[in-house]
């Protein structure tokens, strides 16, 4: 019979308290959150409580249990909003979240959940020193969601003219992430597939929407040289404009 | 409320005097305890050392605070000594006594599982009068719903002499006899007949009419309530818009029966009169009428008003919905009532068109966003359509990764915009299939193995991340599957499907490779197929094959001397078709079969072999709604397998009699022709009872009649369980017979089944359609047979059978089943194979 048995069967909670701080600084956060389970309840109304719940959630995290310390997270802030530890457990449920998000492939509703609290970190603690870390890791969430939106602009795009025009849903699913995350680092890319859509679109266009699809797509080549004149996608860009102003020739 | 209470020997505390302030030197807890009494100090708030004021707030929050828990049925708080400011508290708790066990008494056990449930108690929690009183109300009600008006409960709290401060509750329940309807009379009505009032009455019936045996005779209040509801429709359907129930009456006789009158006013009936359209730009007004299908002088009928105007999937509203138009609504105003007549005006507000800005995917957990989202007919920058949206639902369920009952689009309209947002929420469904099935036959132990991923991910193979614990993601399907005895039998096969070649077009491409190896036996000759199957499916949606049950077959040696191989490969290459509609679908595969035998003396040759290339091309439609439980569509395949026609460009002579089969038959010929219907209709408002008719037929055809191939051919009879089957036949399965009893034999003994027809009436009741468990029964009645040649062909010859059975789908084992049926007619020469029998069936529909 180990220490740890002992201890797990003992009634003197002190004894189980200190254990259980000890466990936690070694990180064995298996053990730690084993005994500081118990000693919330034990410890309910105390001082204590405060301490034993926020470490026992920070060993779930450390466990990698995130779904599990989401919920402990949330629950410390709710009850002890005004606890020292209420920061950090608010930082946490961010961290929790973004440990969860899954790839962009995915459902993204723990990438939401994930910004929503870091946002509430940011607002409710501008002066955290965690301030700058949540940022971060917002930051990456928020890439996740364009990069996701990117690739439902390139299925479309990919998916051409089968059961209908995709190429106008890429430009809208385009158009939509850079409105809502203008500062992407996939602000390129998304551009491009923009002109690029906007091109194949008027080229195959009937008539009497052509001339208004190549202008429309001529004002985008130009916003899109004027943005990025460096780009990568600047000899397609090119050779759109080449085109389009050749087919644009016989409206003048 | 009195903070701390003065008794004999302790410290006396003056009410009336000025508060005096103390440090808590201890806290003790006294009383009956179920808890740790350091728990339950800690509920107080109170704590060693602090300072409080006696009396004060401090002692009565305490207290209230313990009230609040719930848990105590006393609270004091009392001084048990004051030394200078230091006072040492004594918290006296009676803990409210917890449930050890309920005893249920006068309860049939799955009436005491309906209830236990709902009335909330579980062993070990605290047991509140509140609770017991709920408890009670909530079990008289419970009975009452289900027309027994007397039930009487009585529950009595009987302490438990084994644990301190623990109960039992007895429960009592005492239903007495359902109330049940004695007489049932209307009064007023010229329009129906009584009988006709009677029927309209679905849940009240009359006791001891024989017209009522099927129905229930019970008095439900909540029933009644809906019946007199739907009697009042029945008028309104009929033009009676006026009728009413003047007045009903329920007199309880003392036999446990109630006497029911019903007055009814039924008005006069009226004429739909003229129909006028106001607010309509988009469609003109004569062109709604027409839709409306509703005429001047027709009977005024609420109901199919509704429907047409809302409900129907060629509504009039739906014109609307089906072009944008999110926002529109249209309200039927009376405007006019002369003599019969009702003049109607629509009031149709179209809003502004809405255009689709984002589509959302949400639930999925596992399968790739790209996967949902090319299967989408609702695309950003299209109008909002509402047949779309509701197609894209029963696609989606089609697609197998989904929980079907559970896929629910949301529309979120943003009117300033004018634009709506779609979310669809999904919920992933575990749907891969693992089938291990092991039995005894022959002395000898058969088993096969075969999984199958149908949401594989393989360019994620590599990826040492995605193995969790398979790749996943991409919707492919993979399947593996081995089979053996161990001694003179083995079998492998391999499958892969991408349903999307590409990623651009839903083309999909399916390759599949097998292997069977049979060293010889010393068995002299046996039928049949003994092994279930080999292939589970050639990549389309079907069924996975399985192996379960019947291995017997008499004992045999084995001799290595003796061997069959046979090695295939195939690959098909399928294609949506949106013409003649976008249901169709056209499948096209190329596959070769290699036939190697070596003193093989049961089948065809005994030494050489048999090459098999074949091309087949297939059309379907299919349009059924949710794969695992279909209630409406249909599903119809027209199919031709042929290999080349080798008997037009070689010039061999196959007419001498003595040619031996390995040169006659190196390069098998024949031309293969299937038609396949299923057509799924529900049968009631609920569409949960649905009648399935099935029609199919094939016909094996031949290009030189001296080179008949002898592969291919149709085996009828039994469970039809296989996909490959062991000589390359086809098994069809006719239920009430035994396997492949139906099937007609040629001079050398061998099964030569060249036509079939089959025809099939099911009819299937679901149990539970939840994601874990789909479970439905059947009743079916079939027909079919399976002729040698074209002369002895009879459409009318067919052998009938009926039976019962139930499906049941799991999603990690597939589909699983057993029918029993009756083979009502005598098959020649095989005096056992009709009559009563039972059928397995593994990851197969009939």
């Amino acid at each position: 019979c180990s220490e740890y048995q002992k201890i797990l069967k003992s009634t003197d909670y002190d004894l189980k308290y200190e254990k259980a701080l000890e466990y936690y600084e070694e990180g064995d956060y298996m053990r730690a959150s084993t005994l500081l389970q118990e000693l919330i309840s034990v410890f309910m109304g105390t001082d204590r409580a405060e301490e034993a719940h926020i470490k026992y959630a920070n060993s779930l995290f450390n466990m990698r249990d995130y779904i599990s310390s989401v919920h402990f997270f949330r629950e410390f802030v709710d009850k002890y909003p005004n606890s020292d530890y209420a920061e950090d457990a608010q930082f946490m449920i961010g961290a929790s979240y973004f440990e969860l998000s899954p790839k962009a492939r995915l459902d993204q509703t723990d990438t939401n959940n994930g910004i929503e609290a870091f946002q509430l970190f940011t607002s409710l603690y501008p002066n955290s020193p965690k301030v700058d870390e949540a940022l971060d890791m917002m930051d990456e969430l928020r890439e996740k969601l364009v990069y996701k939106s990117y690739l439902s602009a390139k299925l479309y795009y990919h998916l051409g003219t089968y059961m209908g025009n995709n190429y106008k849903s890429a430009v809208i699913t385009a158009r939509n992430s850079l409105d809502e995350f203008p500062d992407t680092k996939y602000r390129e890319e998304l551009s491009f597939l923009i002109l690029d859509s906007l091109y194949i679109q008027a080229v195959n266009s009937v008539e009497e929407k052509e001339e208004d699809r190549l202008r429309m797509t001529l004002d985008e080549y130009y916003a899109f040289i004027n943005e990025f004149p460096e780009s990568s996608y600047m000899k397609n860009a090119n050779e759109i404009f080449e085109d389009v102003t050749s087919m644009l020739n016989k409206y003048n | 409320f009195i903070g701390i209470k003065a008794q004999e020997s302790t410290p006396e505390i003056s009410y009336s005097g000025k508060p005096q302030n103390y440090i808590i030197a201890d806290i003790k807890v006294t009383g009956d305890l179920n808890n740790d009494p350091k728990i339950l100090a800690n509920l107080s708030g109170l704590k060693v050392g602090q300072e409080i004021q006696v009396p004060g707030e401090d002692i009565s929050d305490a207290i209230d605070k313990y009230w609040e828990y719930g848990l105590f049925s006393d609270i004091k708080i009392s001084a048990d000594k004051i030394e200078g400011n230091k006072i040492y508290l004594n918290i006296y708790l009676q803990e409210r006594p917890r449930l050890t066990d309920i005893n249920f008494s006068g309860l049939k056990k799955s009436e005491i599982d309906d209830i236990s449930g709902k009335i909330s108690m579980m062993r070990g929690s605290q047991v509140t009068p509140y609770l017991v009183d709920r408890a009670e109300k909530y079990i008289k009600q419970h009975f009452v719903d289900k027309g027994f008006f007397n039930t009487e409960v009585s529950i009595v709290q009987r302490d438990d002499a084994d644990t301190p401060n623990h109960v039992y509750l007895d429960i009592t329940v005492d239903k007495k006899d359902k109330v049940k309807v004695n007489s049932l009379e209307f009064y007023g009505n010229d329009v129906f007949s009584d009988y006709k009032l009677n029927r309209f009455m679905k849940k009240t019936n009359e006791k001891g009419k024989i017209l009522n045996f099927f129905r229930t005779k019970k008095f439900v209040s909540e029933e009644y309530e809906n019946d007199l509801k739907t009697v009042i429709e029945k008028y309104n359907e009929e033009g009676y818009r006026d009728a009413y129930i003047e007045y009903d009456s329920i007199s309880r006789n003392s036999d446990n029966t109630v006497d029911i009158k019903i007055g009814l006013s039924e008005g006069s009936k009226y004429y739909f009169g003229d129909i006028s359209w106001v607010g309509n730009t988009v469609y003109p007004g004569p062109y709604l009428s027409e839709k409306l299908r509703i005429k001047k002088g027709d009977v005024f009928n609420q109901t199919l008003l509704d429907e047409r105007l809302f409900i129907d999937d060629d509504a009039v509203h739906n014109l609307y919905m089906n072009d944008g138009y999110l926002f529109s609504n249209i309200e039927p105003v009376d405007i006019k009532i002369y003599n019969d007549t009702v003049d109607l005006e629509m009031r149709v507000y179209e809003g502004q068109q809405a255009t689709i800005d984002e589509v959302i995917i949400k639930g999925n957990t596992k399968t790739h966003e790209h996967v949902v989202r090319r299967e989408l007919r609702t695309k950003p920058g299209e109008l909002f359509d509402k047949s779309e949206l509701i197609r894209t639902v029963r696609e989606l369920s089609q697609l197998g990764h989904f929980d079907p009952e559970n896929i629910n689009p949301v529309p979120i309209p943003d009117p300033e915009k004018g634009t709506v947002d779609l979310e669809y929420n999904l919920v992933e469904k575990a749907n891969d299939q693992i089938e291990l099935s092991g039995g005894w036959g022959g002395g000898m132990f058969v088993g096969s193995l075969g999984l199958k991923f149908t949401n594989f991910s393989v360019r994620n193979i590599f990826n040492k991340e995605a193995w969790r614990p398979l790749p996943t993601g991409d919707g492919q399907t993979l399947s593996l599957r081995a089979q053996t005895n161990g001694k003179y039998y083995q079998s492998y096969s391999f499958s892969f499907t991408e349903p999307w070649l590409g990623g651009r077009k839903p083309n999909s491409l399916s390759v599949s490779v097998y292997h069977s190896i049979q060293t010889g036996t010393n068995s002299s000759y046996y039928y049949g197929n003994p092994y279930s199957s080999g292939m589970g499916s050639y990549g389309g949606y079907g069924g996975y094959g399985g192996g379960y049950g019947n291995y017997y077959q008499p004992p045999m040696e084995e001799d290595p001397d003796e061997h069959m191989k046979v090695t295939g490969l195939s690959v098909g290459f399928g294609k949506r078709l949106s013409w003649p509609d976008d249901f169709f679908q056209f499948y096209t595969q190329a596959s070769y079969q290699r036939y190697d035998l070596k003193n093989w003396v049961y089948f065809l040759m005994e030494n050489g072999n048999s090459n098999n290339l074949n091309f087949k091309v297939m059309l379907s439609r299919n349009s059924i709604d949710n794969p695992l439980y279909t209630r409406h569509g249909s599903n119809f395949s027209l199919g031709l397998e042929f290999t080349p026609p080798y008997s037009y460009f070689d010039d061999q002579d196959f007419s001498d009699p003595d040619m031996p089969d390995s040169e006659r038959y190196k390069w098998v010929e024949y031309h293969k022709w299937t038609f396949k219907g299923n057509v799924f209709k529900p049968l009631d408002n609920a569409s949960k009872l649905v009648l399935m008719t099935k029609v199919e037929g094939g016909f094996l055809g031949y290009f030189d009649e001296n080179r008949k191939s002898p592969f291919e051919k149709f085996v009828l009879g039994g469970d039809g369980m296989s996909g490959y089957s062991y000589y390359g036949s086809e098994t069809i399965g006719l239920r009430g017979y035994e396997n492949a009893s139906l099937t007609p034999y040629n001079e050398e003994g061998r099964q030569d089944g060249n036509i079939y027809n089959k025809l099939a009436l099911e009819m299937r009741y679901p149990l539970t359609l939840q994601p874990s468990a789909t479970v439905y029964g059947l009743l079916f009645a079939e027909a079919g047979n399976s002729w040698s040649d074209f002369r002895d062909y009879n459409p009318f010859g067919l052998k009938r059978s009926a039976g019962v059975g139930v499906r049941i789908f799991l999603p990690i084992f597939g589909l699983m089943g057993i029918d029993w049926a009756y083979g009502f007619d005598e098959v020649p020469g095989r005096p056992n194979a009709s009559g009563s029998n039972f059928h397995f069936v593994i990851g197969q529909n009939f």
